[in-house]
């Protein structure tokens, strides 16, 4: 909490030297301070990554309906329920997690997550497409646990804490992917906040390029 | 008597009619009535939503609370708290900009108000810290306004005219009303979240209890969630409108921007009468 009310000076942005190897190109140039005009951008980066949070809390709560679907309206097993409730719990506190980036976002206090953006926002859109597909359900729980840890980092608005989520949520991505030979490029049943991703995406892309 | 009267009477036709002349051939200078121009700065000065939305948006934790976990309760708490320290500004936003249509709204008219009580209401400006909530360039357009508003409203209008005053406000105006148009945005999907968030609860506790002895408490699960999903379905078709609102008025507020020199013009007063409609049909929807 007290970091986060706090201002931080965007040239702390930076911290190349302890990204992962995938992130750390794009974080390079990050440390010249952001312009006016940028911290719009910012705003509205921040909202976008919130938008990308609630869609991943969307494809939990779908992913929890299908499960509960399947017994056709019978009696779901107590060891079933406890897995619904728990994933139920993390797809809420997401949604808080996504609050707090949506009142940053009007309060423009998160400094610049840098120009990690584009893959983090990236990362989430995976993680969404990846809830609904999972064909075992212990690899969700520790996603979305990964999920959490991301949004979290999200809210203290520090590089350092950030890097290290996403490294552990691609981590978990990936090891989701060995046990789920990919499946169809791209379920379109995705939530309404999805297909605007990718153009969203396209447009942070010029920053990281700089 | 009836000689006085007679004698009267084209006094006051040529009066008026030479009146009619002179607010025809002078459209932008001097106390001339601007008919559409003040009703369409009325109707944006009671355009409604954005309060009530700005409260609900502050009040989102009281209304969440029962539903959540200890672990999203810790997180919530920390929301409300940092929602409820930029509500005033938010609000203020609001409040400067309604004086300023208000304002406007008098300078397009003939008679003179007293508004100076409503300045003393801006004097103590935004919170320009972190924790405002809003943006630099958005703080800049409120303290411009005020500015504005103080000169105008100080002046006594006499040496402001509709045109003038347009013409300086609109920069500020637009800023204003597009930090109030993202804010409304940010309520919107808060309160999506917060829908999800009580609803979501039901839609995996109800079949769970597929086999409860205790129907009652199903029987009362369903009511409540069927209440609760009327309320959040009036609910979201407020933020609709109150963007709808918004927009419409900074569209009718850059038109006139790009016409001061013809205010008066038919083709502006039919298009000015047009916004005027939309806004006042916008807030009968919200207030049904």
């Amino acid at each position: 909490m007290a970091n986060e009310s706090n201002p931080r000076q965007p040239g702390a942005a930076g911290a190349p030297a302890a990204a992962p190897p995938d992130v750390a190109p794009a974080s390079a140039p990050a440390l010249k301070p952001p312009a006016p005009a940028e911290a719009l951008a910012t705003a509205k980066q921040v909202e976008e990554l919130a938008d990308k949070l609630s869609a991943c809390a969307d494809s939990i709560h779908v992913r929890v309906m299908a499960d509960i679907r399947r017994h056709n309206g019978g009696e779901v097993p107590e060891a079933e329920q406890a897995v619904a409730r728990a994933l139920l719990d993390a797809e809420i506190e997401l949604r808080q997690r996504a609050n707090r980036l949506y009142a940053d976002a009007a309060a423009c206090i998160v400094s610049s997550l840098g120009q990690s953006q584009q893959k983090l926002v990236q990362l989430t859109i995976d993680a969404a497409a990846k809830i609904r597909q999972i064909t075992r359900i212990s690899d969700g729980i520790t996603l979305v646990a990964r999920l959490l840890g991301l949004a979290a980092a999200a809210a203290t608005g520090q590089v350092m804490p950030i890097l290290a989520a996403v490294g552990a949520l691609k981590l978990q991505l990936d090891t989701i992917a060995l046990h789920n030979p990919a499946p169809s490029a791209n379920p379109s049943a995705n939530s309404s906040a999805s297909p605007s991703a990718k153009p969203a995406a396209d447009g942070a892309a010029p920053a990281s390029d700089a | 008597m009836n000689l006085r009267r007679f004698l009267s009477l084209p006094f006051f036709l040529a009066l008026a009619a030479s009146l009619l002349l002179a607010s025809c051939t002078t459209p932008t200078s001097g106390p001339v009535s601007l008919y559409e121009v003040r009703q369409f700065a009325d109707a944006s000065a009671r355009i409604g939503g954005y309060g009530e939305l700005s409260r609900r948006y502050r009040d989102t934790y009281q209304r969440e609370q029962p539903y959540l976990s200890p672990a999203a309760d810790r997180i919530a708490r920390e929301n409300d708290a940092r929602r409820r320290a930029v509500y005033d500004d938010f609000v203020g936003i609001q409040k400067s900009l309604v004086l300023y249509m208000q304002t406007l709204s008098l300078l397009a008219g003939e008679a003179r108000y007293d508004l100076s009580t409503q300045l003393d209401d801006l004097g103590t400006g935004l919170k320009a810290n972190a924790e405002s909530g809003l943006q630099q360039r958005h703080i800049a357009a409120y303290t411009g306004l005020t500015r504005l508003l103080t000169r105008v409203i100080a002046s006594g209008y006499q040496n402001r005219s509709v045109a003038t005053m347009v013409r300086d406000g609109d920069a500020d105006v637009q800023a204003l009303l597009e930090a109030m148009i993202t804010l409304t945005r940010l309520y919107a999907k808060t309160n999506e979240n917060e829908k999800k968030t009580v609803l979501g609860i039901f839609d995996v506790e109800i079949p769970f209890s597929a086999k409860n002895q205790d129907r009652m408490l199903v029987t009362l699960a369903k009511v409540h969630y069927l209440n609760k999903a009327t309320e959040y379905k009036l609910v979201d078709k407020r933020y609709d409108l109150a963007l709808q609102g918004l927009a419409k008025v900074a569209q009718g507020h850059q038109r006139m921007r790009e016409n001061l020199n013809n205010l008066t013009s038919d083709e502006m007063r039919k298009l000015l009468a047009t916004y005027c409609r939309d806004l006042v049909a916008l807030r009968d929807a919200l207030s049904d």
